[in-house]
């Protein structure tokens, strides 16, 4: 029957192409099934969840630990006042390669420059204009994109005396006539000078 | 012979088997993809953030200390109405900065409680003689709780060994009920022996090295920056040695310091209630001489309120710096 | 004279040429190239991604998954409340933490945990191998393991002179549990830095 002639050899190259596109289906889809899954949160690399969280409460336990020895606020007050600048600073008036010689740049040091971490320090506090100001305590660069950070907040009120480089706290300059002091009065009329939130980001490398 | 089926009358089956399959594989993903976002979220840590409502509490509190600090000593004739400015402050910024994180922070003062802070700060330091002149004498009587009891001098201000100086808490009308600190030198060392009313004592040394003033915070125990259990807690069973333990709560008891002439310093403590100051032996204020008593905020109690988009944090926070537990 | 082929024995003729009758494909007894090319393609394809998914489970065959929540929570709470006050985070209190390593004794009661080895006092089960650390560097050298020493009631490194815990005295090294194996694989570490008696000290809690 000349109906029958669309059968087995003619069908030859619609098998193919069957064939061809059902192969083609199985390899699309296992593709898609891939992408979800060649790495979970919990896989080996330098940025794992994990990883990132022991940075995050590193940080923030070196800053609640030094704290408890108010060695935080002392760190914030730690200001020379004739070269309007950090104790020893370097020119661009932030820490880079050293860290401060205080409690808070020691405890810093020896958590986490000794675990290859690099980090930044950041004071985010309210400026002479009411909007918010960042200054830098320490900078080593722009963070990687799996940085985390941790942050805690200090109060500093109007009479604290500015430390002095060799930690001692300064018997004539407060934190509110030092002229050349970065942390303006927040509250001119009441007790407070500012409240100041300490941020360290950190980084492996 | 039996008519085989013709090719034709197949089908598609084998796309049929790859459409099967495909759809199981994305089926597979699926389950896969909902595994990953579990493993996501177990291993993110704290994702609701209670403790960060509890380290913020922490935070305030310790704001809050600094400001009472403040009030107490530079704002002694107001206290309570510059706490009151301080607390609003730390308000106003904390939540300003927080609102920012996306968190709503509300703190307000709620109540103080009122004490009178005694405190002897004659610069370079003085003998520890009342406002008479008496080298053993009461600086408050009845007084029901104290904090942040500090003692400020240099090693060679101390007394020997034989003559020790004695800050006591004695049970008012029980002589025998007494809580002692001593303290002298002894070559190097700061010897602190402590015998508390229940019959423990226990002594610890510090070596303080340079002419430099250190600080004996009493109530915290901390001796010269280190930790020391005569005035904590002793031994492996962890005795308490804490200031005034032995004096059964609910009892009052007298401040008395022995021996006042033998040490040099200075030293300042916040007694609770407000009228337990001794009379005779204090004046009323540092314009009148040393040593002397001011109004001063005992406690505070801070009203604390921490809310994100997941957690709502209410709590009352109670502020008295210094307290021995 | 008509020949049937299914009936004589005669061999059968040449091979019809193609658009002939229908049912003499049947007994061809070949298949047609096409579809054997197209099918073996296709078979092939299938083996491949058959062996292939088991490998997309790799990832989720790791058996120390939970091990890694396990440190994470295990640091999380010595850290933030068993060893010290809830209120203030990160502080240890010196006493508690001390007791805590000590195995074999009960726990004071005034403490946050209960139990009498370090397993108990972390509720974790006893197949799991733990151990809890704290290391410090109070020389201002390298940081060294931590010891109790009972004589002058403050926290040491093991290397100093006063540590000394087969003495007799109450002296202890502030470590619990088994001992992590040498070779550093399959176990999983968390760390937290604390504050243990006005000194930073590192907590490691070790998992395997």
């Amino acid at each position: 029957m000349s109906g029958r002639r669309g059968s087995t050899d003619e069908r030859g190259q619609g098998h193919t192409l069957e064939a061809v596109a059902a192969a083609f289906l199985l390899v699309a889809s296992v593709s898609f099934a891939l992408q979800m899954t060649a790495v979970t949160p919990l896989s080996a690399s330098t940025s794992s969840q994990h990883l990132e969280n022991q940075l995050r409460y590193t940080g923030a336990g070196v800053m609640a630990s030094v704290e408890a020895r108010g060695g935080l606020s002392r760190a914030i007050r730690y200001w020379d006042e004739s070269d309007a600048r950090f104790h020893d600073a370097p020119d661009g008036g932030y820490y880079t390669t050293d860290p401060p010689d205080n409690a808070f740049g020691r405890a810093l040091n020896r958590t986490l420059d000794e675990r290859n971490i690099a980090y930044n320090v950041h004071l985010v506090y309210e400026g002479a204009s009411g909007d918010r100001a960042r200054t830098r305590l320490l900078y080593r660069g722009e963070p990687s994109d799996h940085a985390v950070r941790a942050s805690r907040t200090v109060t500093i009120m109007d009479r604290d005396p500015l430390i002095d480089a060799d930690g001692t706290e300064n018997g004539t300059q407060t934190v509110r006539n030092a002229s050349t002091y970065f942390l303006p009065d927040a509250d001119t009329g009441g007790p407070v000078h500012n409240v100041v939130r300490v941020e360290v980001v950190a980084w492996r490398i | 012979m039996a008519d085989l089926r013709p090719r034709d009358e197949r089908g598609q089956i084998l796309l049929i088997a790859a459409f099967t399959l495909a759809v199981i594989f994305v089926a597979l993903a699926l389950v896969i993809n909902s595994a990953i976002f579990t493993e996501n979220l177990a291993s993110q840590g704290e994702v609701a953030g209670s403790s960060e409502a509890l380290t913020y509490q922490h935070q305030v509190r310790q704001s809050v200390t600094e400001a009472m600090a403040y009030a107490n000593v530079y704002d002694e004739s107001s206290p309570g109405a510059s706490l009151g400015a301080s607390v609003d402050a730390i308000d106003g910024q904390s939540s300003s900065q927080q609102a920012r994180g996306g968190r709503v922070i509300d703190v307000s003062l709620e109540s103080t409680t009122d004490g009178t802070r005694i405190a002897d700060n004659a610069s370079g330091g003085s003998p520890f003689r009342s406002s008479g002149g008496l080298s053993d004498w009461n600086l408050a009587d009845g007084v029901e709780r104290t904090r942040n009891v500090v003692v400020t001098t240099r090693h060679s201000d101390l007394p020997p060994s034989g003559t020790p100086f004695r800050l006591r808490a004695n049970e008012t009308g029980t002589p025998a009920n007494v809580w002692t600190m001593s303290v002298w030198e002894d070559a190097d060392d700061v010897v602190v022996r402590v015998d508390t009313a229940d019959g423990d004592d226990s002594e610890c040394r510090v070596a303080v090295a340079g002419a430099g003033t250190f600080q004996i915070d009493v109530t915290d125990g901390v001796v010269a920056g280190e930790w020391c259990h005569a005035l904590t807690r002793d031994g492996t069973a962890g005795t308490p040695m804490w200031f005034a333990t032995g004096i059964p709560t609910g009892s009052t008891y007298d401040v008395e310091i022995a021996n006042g002439d033998a040490i040099e310093g200075n030293y300042s403590m916040v007694v609770s209630p407000r009228g337990s100051w001794n009379a005779t032996t204090l004046t009323t204020g540092p314009a009148t001489g040393t040593p002397y008593r001011t109004d001063a905020i005992y406690g505070a109690t801070v009203d604390y309120a921490f809310r994100t988009s997941q957690v709502t944090y209410e709590s009352e926070i109670e502020v008295t710096p210094g307290e021995a537990p | 004279m008509r020949e049937f082929s299914s009936s004589t024995t005669v061999a059968p003729g040449p091979p019809r040429p193609p658009g002939g009758r229908a049912h003499t494909d049947d007994s061809r007894a070949q298949t047609t190239l096409d579809f054997a090319i197209g099918v073996s393609l296709f078979l092939s394809v299938m083996l491949f991604v058959f062996a292939f998914v088991p490998g997309i489970l790799q990832p989720f065959e790791l058996s120390g998954e939970q091990d890694t929540v396990l440190s994470e929570r295990i640091a999380s709470d010595l850290s933030q409340g068993t060893l010290g006050d809830p209120s203030e985070p990160y502080v240890l209190e010196t006493h508690c933490t001390v007791a805590f390593f000590d195995e074999g004794s009960p726990s004071p009661s005034r403490c946050a945990f209960g139990g009498s080895t370090v397993q108990d006092r972390l509720s974790v089960e006893d197949h799991r191998n733990v151990n809890v650390s704290l290391r410090g560097s109070l020389r201002g050298a390298d940081a060294d393991l931590l010891c109790w020493d009972a004589t002058s009631q403050r926290i040491v490194e093991r290397g100093s002179g006063d540590c000394n815990p087969d003495a007799g005295d109450d002296d202890r090294l502030l470590t619990g549990g088994e001992a992590p194996p040498q070779s550093n694989d399959a176990t999983v570490t968390s760390r937290r830095v604390v504050s243990l008696q006005q000194t930073n000290v590192t907590m490691r809690v070790v998992i395997w």
